[in-house]
């Protein structure tokens, strides 16, 4: 690797196949991403989209398209970046090229498995975390793998200091260990299916302090550590101010952690918390603004390349979509603000315009860097990087204008009174419809963004098709050791700077310390929950609906949790309360409302609604934008797999009696004959319909907010004998 | 014990206490990273990513 050694220089052979591999992927993944994300775009513009086929609807496309988006384009593109960036910036190949290559095809398999299991419904229900154990395992296997071959690289560098970028990488790399082994702690049921261990409101906490560091840790400080290598390495130029850089590091990583708890204002979660993730949410504001600042400024002197170097156009139009971004959020959480926002299409615009035009075009100004480097060539054609970069830019704007202007219309419809104080839209789908001509701009937005996409692929085609044919990885010369290149003595930051043990562990122990002080308190659910047992369990058959509600993506669309504000418990009744959801395995509180929200349905609606709902939901309400799902009135029950479910879930601390657990599929199917019964009652005139999915589903949803239990109720542990 | 603690805290002095630590230490980190003299060194960290090594 490195052979040649003279006079203090070494020869290094940068590994550019890898960084090849894994940009090459970027591209193939970001494909599949963008198209999914066009197509649950029209899906809610126009319902029969969904095509009325188990696999295709929108609540199993919707996590494909958010595990696409994130694990596989940013994270394929993140690794690329890295790869690159780190052997240049430590003058030395990555650690161990099998590690390299084992960690991208590890990657590459646990996309693939997501990619199956996500349209087949086995999902653990909870966003950006919906993928099963034996994948979760996968993820940490090989995110090992990479931390090993990245800090690998680290120790055996020949640059003293470790430069800003690397600092955020390593960041990076610890956060989403320990975000993703906390949040995916579960119990097996079965090969594909698993409890979480955390329930009800400790699941909720614990979910978005993963789902909001995910952001933080997966699309924001990567990114962050890219942009501060290849903006400056783009415009031949070192950072703005490398102190300012600093500071924005330590901040970020600090308060970031903290946050969490604003994707949960005004629910049953306490008030220290939710005041804890406003206050650090708008802490945020100067970290932020600090490292975009420092980015864009790193361009004085050379503004006018942002006329004629299209790298530049998207560089800086990124790091601007940050800013703004990075504005939005801790706008989005201060309290009176997320009255309006939260659960609307305006989260959704915010998302997007982080991750379409922040994260989207870092990926593409890098790619267009990287491209002619790597292939030892010229782009192909300038003026399609131009065409590209304004018609991406056109399709984000309409993406974000319209998504901005539905969330604060339809947010402003939910709580809008009269003067008697009562809801001036009562009706929900009112207000979905006042916004579907939005939804439909939204997708046009969304497959502009494709176009130039599709423009960039066929110019990085055309790039490669005209590469010299022998393409070898980058050979350099560099100082053998870093004593010949420094001769200062090094003491505080500096010195810290080049211990990469202490440095890891102190940057760890900065997003460390924030977690356990804001987890560890709802962990103890008693101070929450002062009775002894005050709700009942769900029954064996409301087990088996409830996983058909979470297998077909039920949350992406209805929450179920009624906020502590006027027109939420005018709208759908008393607020929900932290014990209703003590058993909640996953939490569904949910973060968008396409549809109403479902936490006190339960006896609202007779059975036969809820079969004719399901099976066409206009034939009960006129111009619902919901999908059909015939397919549940076709698949039967699996009643056997009931009775290790409530094992589980009675391993885990719900209270089952013993009778329940042994005969719970006896239970379950004298439960679906009740129901099944009622509905023939009514003239639904099925064979069979008592093993049929439906019919679990129906419990479930009728058991919701039914829960909490009377006085005069027995203990409630048993729910065999109540049969 | 923990718990219990965890559940009824309310100790203004020691959150007071916690806000100056974390303040102080914050101003701190501030004004050793900007202090006079080390604009010439982080410069020179700074040109890092300009410098790949010399080209064969």
């Amino acid at each position: 690797m490195e052979s040649l050694k003279n006079n203090n220089l070494v020869k290094v052979v940068y590994d550019d196949k890898i960084v090849k591999a894994f940009l090459l992927a970027t591209m193939v993944f970001a494909g599949i991403a963008f198209l999914v994300g066009v197509l649950v775009a029209f899906q809610l513009s126009y319902w029969p989209l969904n095509l009325n086929m188990e696999w295709f609807t929108f609540g199993r496309m919707r996590p494909l398209h958010t595990n696409a988006a994130i694990f596989a384009f940013a994270g394929n593109a993140i690794f690329a970046g890295i790869y690159y960036s780190t052997q240049r910036l430590c003058k030395t190949r990555m650690f161990n090229d099998t590690l390299s290559w084992l960690h991208f095809w590890g990657w590459q398999a646990i996309i693939l498995s997501a990619a199956i299991t996500l349209p087949l419904g086995y999902s653990q229900g909870k966003e950006y975390a919906e993928l099963e154990w034996p994948i979760d395992i996968a993820i940490a296997v090989f995110w090992v793998i990479f931390a090993v071959n990245f800090f690998g690289t680290l120790l055996r560098r020949r640059e003293k200091h470790i430069y800003v970028a690397l600092w955020f990488y390593i960041s990076t790399i610890i956060t989403v260990a320990m975000l993703h082994i906390v949040n995916s702690i579960e119990y097996p049921v079965s090969f594909l299916k698993s409890y979480p261990v955390w329930a009800g409101v400790q699941d909720a906490m614990i979910q978005w302090w993963y789902g909001h560091n995910a952001v933080a840790f997966f699309l924001t400080t990567p990114f962050l550590g890219l942009m501060y290598y290849f903006i400056p390495k783009a415009v031949n130029r070192p950072v703005y101010s490398y102190r300012l850089s600093i500071v924005h590091f330590w901040a970020l990583i600090f308060i970031y952690i903290w946050a969490g708890p604003h994707h949960l204002l005004y629910t049953a979660l306490p008030d220290w918390a939710q005041t804890f993730g406003m206050v650090f949410s708008v802490m945020l504001w100067a970290p932020s603004w600090g490292g975009m600042i420092n980015g864009l400024l790193t361009l004085r002197g050379v503004w006018h390349l942002l006329r004629t170097d299209p790298i530049i156009k998207f560089f800086v139009t990124a790091v601007t979509f940050y800013g703004m971004s990075t504005f939005e959020g801790p706008l989005l959480s201060i309290k009176s603000v997320s009255h309006i926002a939260h659960y609307t299409d305006w989260i959704i615009g915010h998302v997007h315009g982080g991750t379409l035009g922040w994260n989207g075009f870092m990926v593409f100004g890098m790619t267009y860097f990287l491209i002619p480097k790597l292939w030892r060539t010229e782009m192909y054609s300038k003026s399609l990087m131009v065409s590209h970069f304004w018609i991406g830019f056109t399709g984000i704007i309409l993406y974000y204008v319209s998504m901005a202007a539905a969330g604060i219309t339809q947010g402003l419809m939910w709580r809008a009174m009269d003067g008697n104080g009562n809801l001036l839209y009562p009706d929900f789908v009112e207000t979905v419809l006042k916004i579907v001509p939005l939804y439909w701009v939204r997708a046009i937005g969304g497959t502009l963004y494709l176009v130039g996409f599709f423009i960039m692929c066929y110019n990085v085609y055309k790039t490669i098709q005209m590469a010299p044919a022998h393409q070898a990885d980058t050979e350099v010369l560099v100082a053998a050791t870093e004593k010949e290149s420094h001769s200062e003595p090094e003491t505080g930051h500096r010195r810290l700077e080049g211990l990469v043990p202490t440095f890891s562990v102190l940057a760890f122990l900065a997003v460390f310390v924030g977690s356990v002080l804001e987890i560890y308190p709802s962990l103890n659910l008693k101070q929450y929950i002062k009775d002894e047992a005050p709700v009942a369990p769900y029954t064996p058959l409301e087990i088996a609906g409830r996983d058909i509600y979470i297998k077909e993506g039920c949350y992406t669309c209805h929450s179920q949790m009624i906020r502590q504000l006027a027109d939420d418990v005018l709208r759908f009744g008393k607020p929900s309360t932290i014990s209703e959801s003590m058993y909640d395995r996953p939490f569904q509180w949910g973060s968008k409302r396409t549809g109403p929200d479902l936490a006190r349905v339960g006896k609202k609606y007779p059975n036969l609604w809820h079969y004719k709902h399901m099976l066409d939901p206009r034939s009960v309400t006129p111009k619902s934008i919901m999908p059909n799902y015939p397919w549940l009135a076709d698949n039967t029950i699996d009643f056997i797999s009931i009775r290790k479910k409530v094992s589980v879930m009675n391993a885990m601390g719900v209270p089952y009696d013993e009778k329940t657990i042994a005969q719970a599929d006896v239970v379950a199917e004298n439960e679906a004959k009740v129901i099944a019964k009622d509905l023939a009652d009514q003239g639904i005139t099925q064979p069979g319909l008592e093993r049929k999915e439906i019919v679990a589903l129906i419990a479930y949803m009728q058991a919701l907010g039914q829960k909490e239990k009377k006085k005069g109720d027995d203990n409630g542990k048993t729910v065999a004998g109540s049969l | 014990m923990a718990k219990l603690w965890l559940a009824h805290f309310n100790d203004v002095p020691l959150t007071l206490a916690a806000f100056i630590i974390f303040m102080s230490t914050f101003g701190m980190v501030l004004l050793w990273t900007f202090r006079k003299n080390s604009k010439p060194y982080y410069d020179k960290i700074s040109e890092l990513p300009l410098k790949d090594g010399d080209s064969l």
